[in-house]
């Protein structure tokens, strides 16, 4: 009887976390539905039918990827260059996959799940709503999940309803949202000669290569460069330069309030 | 159809593909926990890998900002003032909704005040 208690416990924990991530995510649909639009109407517009620029939002849900994907299918690209160009486009999924790895324990059925709805918008929101959890990332994911594959059928199936991406200055919103997860994290000097790091890493790359090895690039220089500026340290309970050891977590931002509005 | 109509025809797979490719992309990390390093590897070096990989999150969000804004449709420098304030009132009030607000009030702000 106990136990069942505590299932049900957990269960409706999870699913508050769930919604607590789905409704985090929010600010980020401004963002995401007029680029699910432009990306509809794009494939549209290549060649493509209503179900298949649907199953693309569906099946590899990643705005870069799938925009990237388009303007190569309109000039008439091998499907191999098609699919290296998506992947290098979201390389930096790597990385992610790998934070998330070290700050959750997951069961194989819980990573194959995450995997399914890993965004940098999810991890970067469920980071601010406070210690990383399974349930508020994947509420997270599902919400942009949603927001995008709804643009998408807007985009594909009316057209161009919505203002595009670059309306108002709503593509300011995502690196915005990024910013407010990024700036209690650079409290102490390693963290602040990491982000400069992989601030400049960044710039350099972003002429040169996809966004997504340009984002990993970024990750590792700035990783790399953190590992030296730490060598010092004793190994044991280290007196963490970041609030994100296991267990400690980064203050949290709140970021329900910005979706309650 | 144009010179991509035959590209068009397979598309099917080449979706299916694609998704298989990030899919794989997504699930690689989160595998390569327990499956690639061993123990004496995750020690070596005074536990190296443990203080690299703490630094994930700020290396990965600043990247992310950086080419979020250099990516933009269109980067105009008032742009770059939207963000400074933004972190500014981030690191002041630890408040997304603020930091966004900020940013984007800025941002309409000189927009409207500039010609």
């Amino acid at each position: 009887m106990a136990h069942l208690t505590r299932v049900d416990s957990t269960r409706s924990d999870s699913l508050a976390g769930f919604w607590r991530g789905y409704l985090a995510l929010l600010p980020l649909w401004s963002g995401a539905i007029p680029a699910g639009v432009a990306f509809g109407v794009a494939a549209r517009s290549a060649g493509l039918s209503v179900g298949e620029t649907q199953a693309m939002s569906l099946v590899v849900f990643s705005a870069a990827g799938q925009i990237g994907a388009v303007s190569l299918i309109a000039g008439g690209t091998s499907p191999l260059l098609l699919i290296g160009t998506v992947m290098a486009l979201n390389a930096q999924l790597v990385l992610l996959g790998l934070a998330i790895g070290r700050q959750l324990r997951l069961s194989w059925l819980e990573r194959l799940a995450t995997a399914w709805l890993l965004t940098d918008g999810a991890y970067g929101v469920s980071l601010g709503v406070g210690p990383l959890r399974l349930a508020v990332l994947l509420g997270a994911g599902a919400s942009m999940y949603t927001a995008w594959n709804l643009g998408t059928a807007l985009g594909a199936g009316v057209g161009a309803v919505l203002p595009g991406p670059g309306a108002f200055g709503i593509d300011l919103v995502a690196p915005l949202c990024f910013l407010a997860v990024l700036m209690p994290l650079v409290r102490s000097r390693p963290a602040v000669l990491v982000a400069v790091a992989a601030g400049l890493t960044a710039l350099l790359l972003a002429r040169m290569v996809p966004g997504g090895v340009a984002v990993l690039g970024a990750g590792l220089v700035g990783c790399a460069a953190g590992a030296w500026l730490t060598r010092n340290e004793v190994a044991g309970p280290h007196p963490s330069p970041l609030p994100l050891g296991e267990g400690v977590s980064p203050p949290p931002l709140r970021a329900g309030d910005g979706a309650g509005g | 159809m144009g010179p991509g109509g035959e590209v068009v025809t397979g598309m099917v797979w080449v979706i299916l593909g694609m998704g298989a490719g990030v899919y794989g992309l997504r699930l690689v990390g989160l595998a390569l926990r327990d499956v690639a390093l061993p123990a004496p590897l995750r020690q070596a070096q005074g536990g190296i890998w443990e203080r690299a990989l703490r630094f994930v999150p700020v290396a990965l969000l600043t990247g992310l900002v950086v080419i979020g804004l250099t990516a933009q449709v269109s980067a105009e420098p008032m742009r770059l003032v939207a963000v400074a304030v933004a972190a500014l009132v981030a690191h002041r009030t630890g408040k997304m909704w603020a930091c966004i607000l900020a940013g984007m009030v800025v941002y309409w702000l000189l927009g409207w005040l500039l010609p």
